[in-house]
């Protein structure tokens, strides 16, 4: 459509004869001269541009000539007959004004007015002299002979072609010249004759030469005329109107066939640029488009613009027109190529599209066109304003970036499935926004298909249905807020005929809403309220206010219930009354627990007037803001009034009550703080009082001081003084107790061990051998010696235990050599009953055990003498062995006469021996032996076992955990 | 008879007792020799070292304890062969590590005759 280079159209490139109306002159002459004089003299003849007739530019060009070559020929012998004569050169001066006006028009468009200068000044000249004072006849003739050759010189310019003739008629007119006037002979022509016959060859040798020239311009057009029908042929092929414009008067200069289609005269006068294809009779004034032609003469550039032309139908048309300038030699503008192409298909449907495009932008719907994958490809402003997106972040983006997650997967599937089988999908739905909120909209989904059928893209149109939703949501809400409601709501109408009631209605009423609605509330009523109270209720909403107080009604049961009803008139826009709104709530327990808390709050009242302990409250400053009965006594306190603004810890002897600090306590921890001192009140009375203070909060929970609870403690702190001094005194007692019995047992043990240590002396021999009758004395006082030592050894071992003083000292000890003490004690009284004592210590049983070793020697030794005392004839063993791999055990068995089986159940306790005709036959032990054994053996985790059976012995087994040397100080560590 | 037999020291306060043992450990063929307060002992054993030493841990002056204690720091007599003798056998736990019989007392003439032969060096492992 546009060229590539847009070059100012020359003449010299081509010209179509055929095409136009008016010849555009070809350039003068074929190549240009080389010489300069040649060229200067070109330039001394060149006619005007504006000439464009060729014969006419040829005519004026030769005129020209002609001047510039004849005038010295005129001049020269002028001026020196001027000289000579002494004639003032008015002549002269004249014809060189005239003859320089006639060049000057030569050389321009007027260049016939040249010629008829040059004419009638060459005629008038020679009679001007016979003007002159100085009048000769002669003269007249000279004039007469001198005008002939001037008259031919015109005739030859005007008509050169007959340059011939006019010459032989001039030669003709001066040969019968002397024949036709007087005085006029054929001397007087001899040298205007020659002068004309050398003049004449001069013409005819430049007339032969220019029509040389003529033939060779001929020769050259006859050339061109190939190439001009070539372009011919090319532009009358183009469909679109092709011209060429004059630049000066706007005349059509050529037009193709396209062109001339338009429907005007190619030929005719009116063939003009406006006229060709904007049907008017004036040029274009740019106001609608600018002027092509005013634009290239401005800027001598191409130039396209777009204008309305009408076609040949004389419809108009969007077109395109394209201008090009052509330039003449100088680069001034001349012509104008100008062509047009109609693109008024194109602009329409470019207007569809802008128009398209705009419905598109400006839409309030959100649009969004995906490609088949869902990747979004466009989206309009009002998806940007919805979303919060803009299409910088949405393109490229696939729209699940919109999901909410509110949606199942099958939801979305079902969607695309629709789409891709091309379907139309249309649903609401929940997306989300840039920011995270979610919104509502009513989706259209479409596929797009080109011509072929084939889904190309995916639109979407999205519309906003946040509100409406929003709006749904909260009518539901309504609703269900009312249908759930926990109070009963009835709406009625002006007359007070129910139309609604809510499940909560039926659930207190027991009226279900088919028998409530079309009824009167009236049904409810109870007769237990006046009438007043229903006039007044009436009154109040008619009147248009909100009516609200507590009724007794009645159920459909007969049942009477509390209700706080709020009644208000409904209004519709207008402001008028259309329904009646009631809102009740049951508050039949409200109104119960209302008389219960007045019953505990008397409750309470006789309480704190009734209770033996003084109560009362203070603020969180101390000072005291109430006081009960029990309290104002309690301090002495004349009266309430003298009592409640105090302030406690503004006491005298605060400090030595510590009450002050209490209090603070208790502010800072909200928990109660006891204490009991002896406490002087303000007016005197002196009290031990035990004292609490607790946190007071109000209902809230909030703390608003401390309640102080005063219990008078004067007669039982006495009484503990009295009972603590008992007590000092008693443990004084007992410690005595316990150092007399030591020392009792030591001083009774040492003559006891000289008693029976003699006694072994005497019969052992060591003072001579002894008769059997001193044996067997001896051997009695050995006997009961021994008892009488084991008696005391119990004694003392109990009353440890009793003091509680006992406590295991767990030390390594060797197991075997627990052993070697008992016999020390037993082993008299066992050889007096010649008793045989046998011990035996396992060999898998650790050589070092950790325990006491004294205890556990305790326990043997009663063990042992315990067998040795029930034993009369036999043996008594002892054996220490492992049970398992945690586990020891000491085990001591005997011969002796056993035990009952209902008495093993109790041989363990204190003081208690077997009862039975054997054991009081013995009468002998103190009873703790077993009892200290077990207690023993209970401290250090072991457990007793017995085996007896009566008549032939009994084995009782210590079992008791091994404490390994490592572990113990496992443990200690 | 009287050069071969060892010697066993007996430190103990009352003589009824001291007689007792004495008795006992020349039945089990000792030498005896009694000496009745702590002061007394600790003097007697820088002199000759016995076989055998029964000590009372409840002594006038110087306590048994200390005796032991003595004794046993003491390189002569640390090897001597030592009974201990006490009212309260709990106060005599914390030595047994220290000696190599605790007879509490009352302690029988015929068991003290049998441990002391035990000791005898010549029931004694060489």
């Amino acid at each position: 459509m546009i060229c590539e280079e847009r070059r100012p159209f020359h003449p010299t490139t081509t010209q179509n004869q055929s095409m136009i109306n008016k010849p555009i002159p070809p350039k003068p002459s074929g190549a240009p001269p080389a010489s300069p004089l040649a060229r200067f003299w070109l330039r001394l003849t060149a006619p005007s541009s504006a000439i464009q007739n060729n014969e006419h530019r040829r005519q004026a060009q030769f005129l020209a000539a002609l001047l510039v070559f004849l005038l010295p020929f005129f001049f020269l012998p002028e001026t020196i007959r001027t000289l000579l004569n002494g004639e003032a050169p008015v002549y002269l001066g004249s014809a060189s004004i005239s003859l320089s006006i006639a060049y000057y028009l030569s050389r321009t468009r007027h260049f016939k007015w040249g010629v008829v200068l040059t004419l009638a000044t060459f005629l008038l000249i020679p009679f001007t002299v016979t003007l002159s004072p100085a009048y000769n006849p002669d003269q007249l003739i000279n004039t007469i002979i001198w005008t002939a050759p001037t008259l031919i010189m015109g005739g030859l310019l005007l008509a050169f072609q007959s340059a011939l003739a006019l010459i032989i008629a001039n030669a003709a007119v001066m040969l019968a010249l002397p024949l036709l006037v007087s005085g006029i002979t054929y001397s007087h022509l001899t040298f205007p004759l020659s002068f004309t016959f050398v003049l004449s060859t001069l013409i005819l040798v430049a007339v032969k030469a220019h029509e040389n020239d003529i033939r060779f311009i001929r020769d050259q057009k006859q050339a061109l005329s190939h190439n001009n029908a070539y372009l011919q042929n090319i532009l009358e092929s183009i469909t679109t109107p092709f011209y060429i414009i004059n630049i000066d008067d706007y005349s059509i200069e050529l037009a193709n066939s396209a062109a001339r289609e338009l429907g005007i005269d190619a030929y005719g006068p009116a063939a003009t640029c406006y006229k060709l294809t904007h049907r008017r009779d004036t040029p274009c004034d740019g106001a609608e488009h600018p002027c092509p032609l005013a634009t290239i003469r401005n800027t001598r550039q191409p130039t396209t613009v777009e204008h309305i032309h009408f076609n040949k139908d004389g419809q108009p048309r969007t077109v395109e027109v394209h201008g090009y300038p052509i330039l003449d030699e100088n680069g001034n503008v001349k012509q104008m190529i100008e062509y047009s192409i109609d693109i008024t298909r194109r602009r329409e449907a470019e207007e569809n599209v802008r128009k398209l495009s705009r419905a598109v932008e400006q839409s309030a719907n959100a649009i969004v066109v995906t490609n088949l994958n869902g990747i979004i490809e466009y989206v309009n402003p009002g998806f940007s304003r919805i979303t919060g997106y803009t299409p910088q972040e949405a393109i490229g983006q696939h729209t699940r970036m919109l999901k909410s997650g509110y949606h199942s997967q099958e939801f979305y599937a079902k969607l695309w499935g629709s789409l891709s089988r091309g379907e139309v999908w249309q649903g609401e739905m929940v997306n989300r926004k840039k920011n995270g909120e979610h919104y509502w909209e009513f989706a259209t989904m479409s596929p797009v298909k080109d011509e072929q059928g084939h889904i190309t893209h995916y639109l979407a149109i999205k519309e906003d249905i946040t509100r409406q939703m929003e709006a749904e949501q909260t009518i539901r809400k309504l609703s269900r807020a009312v249908e759930q409601s926990g109070s009963s709501i009835v709406i009625t109408d002006l007359e007070g005929t129910i139309e609604y009631v809510n499940p909560a209605f039926t659930r207190v009423t027991g009226y279900t809403p088919e028998e409530a609605i079309g009824q009167n509330p009236r049904v409810l009523k109870s007769d237990k309220q006046p009438p007043e109270l229903y006039t007044e209720l009436w009154q109040t909403i008619t009147r248009g206010d909100v009516w609200q107080g507590e009724l007794i009604n009645k159920k459909k049961n007969g049942e009477h219930y509390w209700e706080l009803a709020t009644i208000s008139p409904v209004k519709n826009e207008d402001g008028v009354t259309t329904h009646y709104l009631a809102i009740k709530d049951d508050i039949t327990l409200r109104k119960q627990v209302e008389a219960a808390l007045e019953q505990r709050e008397e409750d309470l009242r006789t309480l704190m007037e009734q209770t033996p302990v003084g109560i009362m409250t203070l603020d969180k400053n101390g000072v005291i803001t109430s006081a009960n009965p029990q309290c104002l006594q309690l301090l002495g306190s004349p009266s309430i009034f003298s009592t409640v603004g105090l302030n406690i810890l503004d006491l005298p002897d605060i400090a030595s009550t510590q009450l002050d600090e209490g209090f603070k306590h208790v502010l800072e921890t909200k928990q109660p703080v006891d204490g009991a001192s002896w406490y002087t009140s303000l007016w005197g009375k002196t009290l031990f009082l035990h004292s609490r203070l607790a946190p007071h909060f109000d209902s809230q929970g909030n703390l608003i001081g401390v309640i102080q609870i005063l219990e008078d403690l004067t007669h039982r702190k006495q009484a503990e003084e009295a009972l603590a001094e008992a007590h000092k005194q008693a443990q004084e007692a007992s410690q005595l107790k316990t150092q007399l019995l030591a020392n009792v047992s030591h001083d009774m043990r040492t003559p006891l061990g000289s008693i029976l240590g003699y006694t072994e002396m005497l019969q052992a021999g060591i003072y001579g051998d002894l008769s059997q009758e001193q044996m067997k004395a001896t051997t009695n006082i050995i006997d009961s010696g021994s008892q009488m030592l084991l008696f005391i050894n119990d004694l003392i071992n109990q009353a440890q235990l009793d003091s509680g003083k006992v406590v295991l000292n767990m030390q390594p000890f060797a197991p075997a050599s627990l052993l070697d003490t008992i016999y020390a004690t037993v082993g008299a009284l066992a050889q007096a009953k010649s008793l045989q004592l046998i011990s035996e210590v396992a060999p898998d049983l650790p050589a070092m055990l950790v325990g006491d070793s004294y205890w556990l020697r305790q326990i043997l030794t009663n063990l042992v003498s315990n067998a040795v005392k029930f034993t009369e004839a036999g043996y008594v063993k002892t054996r220490l062995y492992r049970v398992n791999e945690a586990h020891w055990a000491m085990e001591v068995s005997d011969t002796g006469q056993g035990i009952a089986e209902n008495d093993q159940l109790y041989i363990f306790d204190a003081f208690r021996q077997v009862d039975g005709a054997a054991t009081k036959k013995q009468g002998i032990g103190s009873g703790l032996g077993l009892s200290i054994v077990n207690q023993l053996t209970a401290m250090m985790d072991g457990r007793i076992a017995l085996t007896s059976e009566e008549g032939k012995g009994s084995a009782f087994t210590i079992l008791l955990p091994i404490v390994l040397k490592s572990e113990a100080e496992k443990v200690i560590v | 008879m009287m050069a071969t037999n060892p010697l066993a020291l007996i430190i103990e306060d009352d003589p009824k007792q001291a007689e007792i043992f004495s008795q006992a450990l020349k039945k089990a063929g000792f030498d005896t020799e009694i000496i009745s307060d702590g002061q007394a002992a600790l003097e007697r054993l820088t002199g000759s070292v016995p076989a055998l030493i029964v000590l009372d841990l409840h002594l006038p002056y110087v306590s048994g304890e200390d005796i032991l204690r003595q004794i046993r720091a003491d390189e002569r007599t640390a090897h001597v062969r030592v009974m201990l003798a006490t009212a309260n056998p709990q106060m005599a736990v914390p030595l047994e590590s220290d000696s190599d019989f605790v007879l509490h007392k009352p302690v029988s003439f015929t068991q003290l005759q049998i441990l002391a032969s035990r000791l005898h060096p010549d029931n004694l492992p060489a």
